[in-house]
């Protein structure tokens, strides 16, 4: 049984056990000096590698991003322990868009989009209102902190493009607004009456440039077929977009569509 | 204001400071992200690695937790940042391409330009391995940068289980020898 255990040394290193194998083999770990020491051996001789790499440049705008995800993470876990995939944002009523066109709903919205950009994270509009209303006064406090960050920056906002999204065939409409802000630029995209996904399918907005799209934000829907979603554009990125599109994705972060379009619009 | 130690900023994210993980980041941005961005070859790729490691880092939890018995914090970060590649390889099932010394090893040679300004800086690791005999190449790459499992590389280079772990050891001890000998040391 041992020997056995000592095969998996490899494997261990390289993150390859199934939880219960490494479990075991951790435990065998404790008893068995010579895995122990090798290891040891290997991952010292592993461990600086790193150090002789040739650097590669983060892309602009990374740090942002991953602290958002990071610090958006720890409201994600406190929902979580409430029930899987709560809705994070999703209105009661569907006439409650209109609230968002005040200035603070705006700032919110926006830092929502940090959010949904980083982790995608889903919108699904249950029947538990108590449990949506609590998730998403939880969510202002958090959001007006970061809204705060953003003030302090002295951040500001214009709206420079707005346009309304026409349905292919399916049920649905929306709002694409470009907003124009100190570092680059923002895409607010709401929608409603959308049909239904299902399993792992996302509704994926697209800017497109002639003919080459580029993903721009992904959002699932509520029980009524309400969705929002907003995207930063880096000012390296910015591009004169010709179009605007949703398609229904078989799966997130897909960086073509695969889908058919659903909602579209020219900018 | 003397620099907080690793550990100490390790803490202090134990305790949900948020500063704490700002000024950590800030200090190994540069390294992991050019470690995943080696791993994976692609630029979003790799930053979906340091969101994932930063993630399990400020969770703290499962493969998040540091303890001092895992060696040095940076060995350990390094450790988490190419477990979550290794994992990103697998969960994005990367193509296997067969594996070639130009494609594989050198799939990162600087343009001309770049080689003029940069001579000090080119890849002393990229360097190492290429001295070392196709073998012993091949172990490092299959090993080290595809994190494949002992039978995908028995199966792949043909060679018995048990032969596997020994290959990769002596490779690694090998290429170890070169970086010490080239007196590689690094720029921490």
């Amino acid at each position: 049984m041992n020997d056995k255990q000592c095969e998996n040394v490899l494997d261990y290193l390289n993150d390859q056990l199934r939880e219960k194998e490494q479990k075991e083999f951790e435990q065998h770990l404790r008893e068995c000096p010579e895995c122990q020491k090798e290891v040891q051996e290997l991952e010292n001789l592993m461990g600086d590698l790193p150090t002789y790499m040739k650097e590669a440049t983060p892309p602009a705008g990374m740090r942002e991003r991953i602290l958002d995800g990071v610090f958006n993470d720890e409201e994600e876990n406190g929902y979580e322990a409430e029930e899987k995939q709560t809705p994070v944002l999703s209105p009661k009523k569907p006439n409650k868009w209109k609230v968002w066109t005040g200035a603070l709903a705006a700032g919110l919205l926006l830092s929502v989009g940090g959010n949904i950009f980083a982790g995608l994270q889903l919108q699904q509009l249950s029947s538990q209102n108590e449990d949506l209303e609590s998730n998403l006064s939880d969510l202002q406090v958090a959001l007006s902190e970061l809204e705060d960050r953003e003030s302090e920056e002295g951040d500001t906002v214009t709206p420079t493009k707005r346009t309304q999204l026409a349905s292919t065939g399916e049920a649905g409409s929306g709002v694409a607004t470009l907003v124009d802000r100190n570092i680059g630029s923002e895409l607010l995209v709401q929608v409603e009456e959308l049909s239904q996904l299902e399993g792992e399918q996302v509704y994926q907005v697209w800017l497109i440039e002639g003919e080459n799209p580029e993903p721009a934000g992904a959002f699932t829907t509520d029980g009524e077929g309400n969705g929002a979603v907003t995207f930063r554009i880096d000012e390296e990125n910015q591009k004169s977009w010709d179009a605007i599109a949703i398609t229904k994705e078989p799966q997130p972060n897909n960086q073509l569509p695969e889908g058919e379009v659903v909602l579209q619009a020219e900018l | 204001m003397s620099k907080p130690t690793d550990y100490e900023l390790y803490e202090q994210i134990r305790n949900k400071d948020k500063a704490a993980l700002e000024t950590l980041y800030n200090r190994y941005e540069k390294l992991l992200y050019s470690f995943a961005y080696r791993m994976m070859k692609d630029q979003q790729a790799a930053e979906e690695v340091m969101q994932d490691v930063f993630i399990k880092l400020w969770r703290g939890r499962g493969a998040g937790q540091y303890m001092k018995e895992r060696g040095k914090f940076s060995s350990w970060l390094l450790t988490i940042t190419r477990n979550a590649s290794i994992d990103l390889i697998r969960k994005k099932k990367v193509q296997e391409v067969e594996w070639d010394q130009r494609d594989s090893m050198n799939e990162e040679m600087p343009g001309v330009e770049e080689v003029v300004t940069n001579k000090e800086e080119r890849d002393q690791l990229r360097k190492a391995i290429d001295t070392l005999p196709d073998e012993q190449q091949r172990m490092i790459c299959l090993f080290y940068f595809q994190g494949l499992s002992q039978r995908e590389i028995a199966e792949r280079c043909d060679i018995p289980l048990g032969t596997v772990k020994g290959r990769v050891r002596l490779a690694l001890k090998k290429l170890r020898e070169h970086l010490d000998e080239k007196g590689g040391t690094t720029d921490e």
